[in-house]
């Protein structure tokens, strides 16, 4: 039997929840991150499932557009944890806490 | 030549326009130039380059206010150029013309004159400006990320504060989930209508969410729906929303509250006044809810706080949510209200942190405490802030009193009359800390060792003018009514 549109579905669903899991439970930024980026993975995967089931090709060259996104994303949310950790010397989001009451 | 490109618009009557004519297109050459220009051009405008950006801001939206005729599309439809689109964009450079006078005046420390601080603007301005005209999913998504991505450099721009960059790391985990929910519900829907574009769309979802696909269509639309929620700082996707405004600079914490708000306003008419128009019934009571969660999490959120941009962050929470009333409506009147509310918002909440930019740095913070005996020291403006103050809490003749009594309205008419109680229950707590500062103001007195508060003349004519517009907009809406009529008549 070969993979239905309904298999790809299946497994982006379920990295899409694995994703959002890790974003609420884990502490690291880095890893935050990269559930970040496995959610929007998830996001990918359906998008081009949907593109080849539908026999269309406008969502395949969406997927291009997310990815572009999704680097230049990366490129400033790293520079950024860097920056972070330079000052701070922590990449844990529990300790990001002087911006409370 | 720049005139030429955005004025182009005055011929541009008919279906199509051609792609130069986009102000877009003008505003991101604009920006280039800027950031190339103070990088490497000559002496003269490397130092001048904050009050160059604000000169074109400010010109480019007298071009926006005085020559623009909506009508036609470009790119095939994915850029539409209606009259939604030029209201939003008119509040859009009005944001940005407002931020960077601020970086301009205010003594903000070593960042205040770095060219990217002054150009960045430029592209969250251009992203904008494409999403209120976004004519398909790829095109808003493309925008938004954009807007996104700008955002947290400006956010976190004073890498040498602490705060600042803890902001801009908790708007990036923030503004990648947004970007993660996004991207998922515009994969089911594309899915489930076979199409990107809006138009399309629009024609497809009312039958797809009745047939087969119904399930996957629902969690495509409850999955735009989050997206769109964190982007307008909706409880319960508000947590970013006061540790971002408490940690960025203040003229960019004056642009995220009003240009990036309306931005995502913008997304959210388009998207519910387009492709998602046949099922906007279905959606209805999700946004109310949300309207509900954020007018309560918002103002009482606000109670407790004792900084006065945190405070702007709670409230301006509570203040989307007064803006998803007029959207859950779902009638004319409250797409108008909710243009109308915007605008008296910007220019209320213009005025309150374009005077806490100006003084932070003098005042030694921005905590109510810093605010004690402003009336003795500075009596002007302490009534500056307090007419501010007075317009977001909603007390007549002001803007925000009329903004809110029409978004009321609308919400009454729509059959929400729980949700005006709950909006009542908001107005009354937001009365408590909006006169706070009020009573740091005038009735403490003035630290014993205070410096004289040096405010240039410019600066102040600045923020006297916002004033003026919050009474004059409360006091005599009617052109401003009626532009916003005809120009949203064929929505």
């Amino acid at each position: 039997m070969s993979p239905g549109l309904i298999h790809y579905l299946a497994v982006s669903g379920a990295l899409f929840l694995i994703g959002l899991a890790g974003v609420i439970v884990r502490r690291n930024i880095i890893v935050v991150y990269m559930c970040l980026e496995l959610m929007l993975a998830a996001g990918i995967l359906a998008m081009v499932a949907f593109s080849r089931f539908l026999g269309r090709a406008d969502g395949q060259v969406f997927v291009f557009f997310i990815i572009t996104v999704a680097a230049a994303e990366v490129a400033v949310g790293l520079a950024l944890i860097v920056a972070l950790f330079r000052a701070r010397r922590t990449t844990r989001l529990d300790e990001l806490n002087t911006l409370r009451f | 030549m720049i005139v030429g490109l955005s004025c182009g618009m005055l011929a541009s009557s008919g279906c199509t326009m051609p792609w130069w004519q986009i102000p877009e297109l003008c505003w991101l050459l604009l920006g280039t130039v800027l950031l190339l220009g103070g990088c490497w051009g000559p002496e003269t405008l490397r130092s001048r380059v904050a009050g160059v950006s604000a000169a074109l801001f400010g010109l480019m939206l007298v071009l926006a206010l005085f020559f623009w005729a909506p009508g036609g599309e470009a790119f095939g439809g994915f850029y539409r150029w209606d009259g939604l689109s030029i209201l939003f964009k008119r509040l859009f450079l009005f944001g940005g013309f407002i931020a960077s006078w601020m970086m301009l005046r205010s003594p903000d420390g070593p960042v205040a004159h770095r060219v990217e601080y002054v150009a960045l603007p430029w592209f969250a301005v251009v992203a904008m400006g494409l999403m209120a005209s976004a004519g398909d999913f790829a095109v808003l998504f493309v925008s938004l990320e954009t807007l996104t991505i700008t955002s947290y450099i400006l956010v976190s721009m004073e890498r040498d504060r602490g705060t600042s960059l803890e902001a801009g790391v908790k708007y990036l985990v923030m503004g990648g989930l947004s970007a993660a929910f996004l991207v998922y519900g515009i994969a089911l829907l594309y899915g489930s209508c076979g199409t990107l574009r809006f138009d399309e769309m629009a024609g497809r979802l009312p039958g797809a969410l009745a047939g087969d696909m119904g399930p996957v269509v629902r969690a495509g639309l409850l999955c735009v729906m989050v997206a769109v929620g964190f982007k307008v700082a909706a409880a319960p996707f508000q947590w970013w929303a006061p540790d971002v405004y408490q940690g960025a600079p203040v003229p960019i914490t004056g642009f995220l509250a009003v240009a990036s708000k309306a931005a995502g306003f913008a997304v959210l008419l388009r998207l519910l006044w387009g492709p998602f128009g046949g099922v906007r019934d279905t959606l209805a009571p999700m946004v109310a809810w949300l309207a509900a969660a954020s007018i309560l999490v918002g103002n009482l959120g606000a109670l407790s706080q004792r900084n006065l941009k945190r405070l702007m962050g709670y409230s301006g929470i509570g203040h989307a949510g007064y803006l998803l009333m007029g959207v859950a409506a779902g009638s004319a009147a409250g797409v108008e209200a909710v243009v109308y509310y915007l605008a008296g918002y910007a220019v209320a909440a213009l005025v309150v942190l374009g005077l806490l930019g100006g003084l932070v740095d003098r005042l030694g913070g921005a905590e109510m405490r810093h605010l004690n005996g402003l009336a003795k020291r500075e009596p002007g403006l302490a009534w500056l802030m307090l007419v501010g103050l007075a317009s977001l809490a909603g007390l007549p003749p002001l803007a925000g009193f009329l903004g809110k009594w029409m978004v009321f309205a609308a919400a009454f008419q729509a059959g929400l009359a729980w949700l005006v109680i709950v909006a009542g229950v908001g107005v009354v707590a937001s009365l408590y800390y909006y006169l706070a500062p009020v009573r740091n103001m005038f009735f403490e007195s003035p630290p014993p060792d205070a410096p004289p508060l040096e405010l240039d003349l410019p600066f102040r004519t600045c923020v006297s003018i916002l004033m003026g517009l919050a009474i004059i907009l409360g006091i005599a809406p009617g052109p401003f009514m009626a532009t916003i009529g005809r120009l949203l008549a064929g929505l």
